[in-house]
């Protein structure tokens, strides 16, 4: 089955673009992403049917950029959104977290053997941070050569990946509308 | 639709029964105990010409681990490149979750997806499906929601 025929008729869409977030308020969405050697990280309350997805691009906020621009980083974009949940009564550690993305597009780059690529950067920070603040990772897909298109349900916690091609990633092939709703720039 | 080749690689029986009872009908199941079983039964899966779709593997079992197990499959994998032999998916299963372990999984040994126990249902059926495996229609229907 198509990640699309799983989306609902009536369901709210969401396009999610490189640095921003997405909360949700319980209604049925689909928030929709492109992954390279960015990384997603998804957050499901059970209890209550609510999610949130970032898209963090570079690993770690620098010092003096604290709260700047918090989706742009990968630590800063997850404990954002644990602050988000927080503030809505959510304990950490009741969320359900999964990690996406962080390929490694340029491997035959000759630095790659001896420099850690970004997305591996990208996916330590998200782990790392994951690991900090207490939270309770499910599921992590994370490296190869390829990128991912990423449909959330943040209603259910859902996530459906569809394997995409360098170059189809690169001509903007997998690239969809502006988003309707978004959070927490 | 014919149904996907998928072995699971797990010590524990009871976890070996449970994935038993959540894909017998939607796959055509192998189970191995520890790594070393694994890669016999990858070799004879080769050898008749119906290699495993997918694979299951825990970390922490005797004789060999899960992931010397994975790095050995992708080598084998390499090596047999010539013969037609072609690169499974592989989701590690396993209890650890440090950074570490995970890092090391993906990007040092080559699994391609990483679930942490205790795992649900339907975790199991979306991680077979993200990673590229189809499972017959009307079952996946069935306990998707």
């Amino acid at each position: 089955m198509s990640i699309e025929a799983r989306i609902g008729a009536n369901w709210g869409r969401v396009y999610l673009k490189p640095t921003e977030m997405h909360l949700s308020d319980g209604s049925p969405q689909a928030v929709t992403t492109v992954l390279g050697s960015c990384v997603s990280v998804t957050f499901f309350a059970p209890e209550a049917g609510v999610g949130g997805i970032t898209h963090g691009m570079l690993p770690r906020e620098a010092a003096g950029q604290a709260g700047v621009e918090s989706g742009r980083f990968v630590d800063s974009g997850i404990a954002w959104m644990v602050r988000a949940f927080a503030r809505q009564g959510f304990d950490p550690g009741s969320l359900e977290v999964k990690l996406f993305g962080g390929a490694q597009m340029h491997e035959t780059d000759a630095s790659s053997r001896t420099t850690k690529s970004v997305g591996r950067q990208n996916v330590e920070s998200a782990l790392e941070t994951i690991e900090e603040l207490g939270l309770r990772l499910l599921v992590s897909e994370v490296g190869g050569s390829w990128g991912r298109k990423l449909v959330f349900f943040p209603h259910s916690g859902d996530v459906w990946i569809k394997k995409i091609t360098r170059s189809s990633l690169y001509n903007g092939e997998t690239h969809g509308q502006a988003a309707h709703t978004r959070h927490g720039r | 639709m014919s149904k996907p080749r998928i072995l699971i690689v797990e010590d524990s029986s009871s976890v070996r029964q449970w994935f038993t009872a959540v894909l017998a009908e939607r796959a055509e199941l192998s189970t191995a105990r520890n790594g070393l079983e694994a890669l016999n039964r990858i070799w004879a899966a080769w050898e008749k010409g119906e290699p495993f779709e997918a694979i299951f593997m825990d970390i922490i079992m005797p004789v060999m681990d899960g992931l010397s197990a994975v790095k050995e499959i992708r080598r084998l994998e390499r090596e047999r490149r010539s013969e037609g032999v072609r690169p499974c998916r592989i989701c590690i299963i396993s209890r650890l979750a440090k950074p570490e372990d995970i890092l090391k999984a993906q990007y040092h040994c080559g699994a391609d997806g990483y679930v942490t126990k205790p795992f649900a249902e339907s975790t199991i059926l979306q991680t077979i499906s993200n990673l590229g495996v189809e499972l017959p229609h009307q079952l996946r229907m069935r306990c998707s929601s």
